[in-house]
């Protein structure tokens, strides 16, 4: 078994004193490579906290974090930073291009980042883009691409550098039932074609029969749905 | 593994290194370009606002060389080593009589080769039309040292008639007179116009008018015969200038020696500091800078608050802090850039146009360079605001930007 995220006992609480607020009590979670997850929960609940540590970007207040077997050193900001763009691939709600570069821009500048060379980056930019079937998009920028469109560009740009594990953060929240079903199955089959563990928060209970791996936050804990 | 396959794996792996770095390089230019010019209107407004100010600026720092020139042109072009002075003298044209026989002394000194005598004094000018305006007679001795270096009109050597003086062509109108034979008046006096100099500016619109140094002493109310204002000094070939005004400063009491640079820096520094005129071209460009820092430093706020979403999801998939502020410096240096370019192609024609005029605005390498390099240190000092932005930054917000 290949366990490329293992959330040892997290806790995340905000604030202190009185003001204090905890919003993840505990945590432990196992994604192994190749699976495809959700974490649903009502807002507040605690996912996007979550999602944001394991992502690197929050640093938990109790617990470890081990992603592709290495305990994470969150007092390390280089460390995170690297994890970042080696390790992650990250999906937002919004899709958060760079609305000044064109969809193809978007994703090569993030592969350059990461060490692939601007042909091999234009490359794998070209065959993602022919796969999520955006090719003819390539050169336009965000402003002009529909949500789904923009959505398949996010997730060019998430799988560009084929990153151990992909996050998304409600990938569909924008988009309505139709894309936001396309989005989904491009995403969980993109992530299986480079074997990396996908962890989607979402709150569409419509999507679970297509992961794998159902979790729900409630009032900060994790519970496994069989 | 064999010491040549691992030194080649340890060269290839630093070939590698370098081409990241240098992709990474490409990705800040792409990403300060492009984010700048994504916004054009807010751009052009940008850049317009930084010319502008570079262009006041360099224009202001134009006069003033403009002017310093004018205040010292004089000085400089007598091509003399030392200038005897009464003590205190503030500038070239506020001298006080000395006696005459101080040029023999100055002769008698050691390793002096040459002195002779120059007057500089004010006078009211009648002009044709009855009107009278100040203006400064330089009566000058027999080498004519001390008088306009370049005639446009005649001969220099005509002012040795009586009544007889050259002016610049520049205050033509000024003066009202226009050809060779016009006369005028000073002092109630005949005064007949010999010929025209080129560009032989004063300062402060009072136009120079030059005599020989016997004639202009029988317009000159303030000078006795046998006085004079400066004695003019050329050491011998070889001497040792610091040496010989040393020597002078023992031997002529109550007097002053100044070598031309320093007589030239001291009437430089009376004009532009001690009538204030300077301080308030110093205070325009400086203002000028300080307009251009405000226009650079809030649009490139305006720029990097706008694009903070963008930042953070950049930081987010990995990009570092730092490479984010080399996006903000680069942004803030391409403005800056951008804005000398176009302040410098109106500040040239300026230069050109005013090449001809009273009061011209002078091109100056060094000044232009030293405003230049000040113009980009403030450029970035503009980007201050932003870069506590990106600083400040904390990615986590990329999930609250829904």
């Amino acid at each position: 078994m290949n366990i490329k995220i293992a959330c040892r006992a997290i806790g995340k609480t905000y604030g202190e004193g009185e003001l204090a607020e905890t919003v993840l009590r505990g945590v432990d979670l196992q994604v192994n490579a190749g699976e495809a997850c959700i974490l649903l929960g009502p807002s507040g609940s605690g996912k996007t906290t979550l999602l944001s540590i394991i992502g690197c970007l929050s640093t938990p207040s109790s617990g470890t974090l081990e992603l592709l077997g290495k305990p994470v050193d969150f007092s390390r900001n280089d460390e995170s930073v690297r994890i970042r763009r080696h390790a992650l691939g990250f999906v937002f709600q919004q899709a958060q291009l760079l609305p000044f570069l064109t969809a193809q821009q978007n994703v090569v500048l993030t592969a350059k980042n990461t060490g692939l060379s601007a042909i091999a980056a234009e490359q794998r930019c070209a065959e993602l883009f022919r796969q999520l079937d955006i090719d003819k998009m390539a050169h336009k920028k965000p402003g002009l691409l529909s949500g789904g469109q923009r959505q398949r560009v996010a997730i060019s740009r998430a799988l560009i550098h084929k990153p151990a594990i992909v996050l998304a953060d409600e990938p569909t929240a924008a988009l309505d039932w139709r894309h936001g079903q396309t989005v989904i199955d491009l995403l969980i089959e993109q992530t299986r074609d480079v074997g990396a563990a996908l962890v989607v928060v979402c709150h569409d209970q419509r999507l679970v029969p297509r992961f794998d791996r159902v979790f729900t936050v409630d009032s900060g804990r994790v519970i496994e749905s069989i | 593994m064999p010491v040549s396959r691992r030194w080649q794996a340890i060269m290839t792996a630093q070939s590698q290194v370098s081409a990241w770095q240098s992709s990474r390089l490409n990705s800040v230019w792409q990403l300060a370009w492009t984010m700048l010019a994504h916004n054009r209107p807010r751009l052009l407004f940008t850049v317009l606002g930084v010319s502008t100010a570079f262009f006041l600026a360099s224009a202001q720092f134009g006069l003033l060389v403009g002017w310093t020139n004018a205040t010292s042109a004089l000085i400089k072009h007598a091509q003399v080593d030392l200038w005897l002075m009464s003590e205190n003298t503030r500038a070239l044209d506020f001298g006080t009589p000395i006696p005459r026989q101080t040029i023999y002394r100055a002769r008698s000194t050691p390793e002096v080769n040459w002195a002779q005598g120059l007057l500089v004094s004010w006078n009211s000018w009648v002009r044709p039309d009855g009107s009278s305006i100040s203006v400064q007679l330089l009566g000058l001795d027999k080498d004519k040292a001390g008088g306009p270096w370049q005639m446009q009109e005649g001969d220099l050597r005509i002012i040795d008639n009586p009544q007889t003086a050259v002016v610049d062509e520049l205050y033509r109108d000024l003066l009202q007179v226009h050809a060779r034979g016009d006369t005028v008046q000073m002092r109630n006096l005949r005064v007949i116009i010999g010929g025209f100099s080129k560009g032989v500016r004063s300062f402060a619109s009072t136009p120079h008018v030059f005599m020989s140094l016997k004639h202009a002493l029988l317009y000159d109310q303030r000078h006795r015969d046998d006085e004079i204002t400066y004695v003019l000094i050329r050491c011998q070939p070889g001497a040792d200038v610091q040496a010989v005004q040393a020597n002078m400063r023992q031997l002529i009491k109550h007097v002053e020696v100044l070598t031309s640079d320093e007589f030239a820096e001291r009437t430089a520094r009376y004009w532009m500091l001690g009538t204030g005129a300077g301080i308030g071209v110093i205070l325009t460009a400086v203002l000028g800078l300080l307009v251009g820092a405000i226009v650079a430093s809030q649009t490139l706020f305006a720029t990097t608050q706008e694009n903070l979403g963008n930042y953070a999801a950049l930081m987010a998939i990995g990009f570092e802090r730092h490479l984010l502020t080399q996006v903000v410096l680069l942004q803030s240096l391409l403005v800056g850039v951008a804005g000398i370019v176009i302040g410098t192609a109106g500040f040239v024609p300026l230069v050109w146009a005013t090449a001809r005029s009273p009061l011209p605005i002078e091109f100056y390498p060094p000044v232009l360079a030293g405003l230049i390099g000040i113009f980009l240190v403030i450029c970035i000092l503009a980007s201050g605001l932003s870069l506590r932005s990106v600083f400040r930054l904390d990615p986590v917000v990329i999930f609250s930007q829904q």
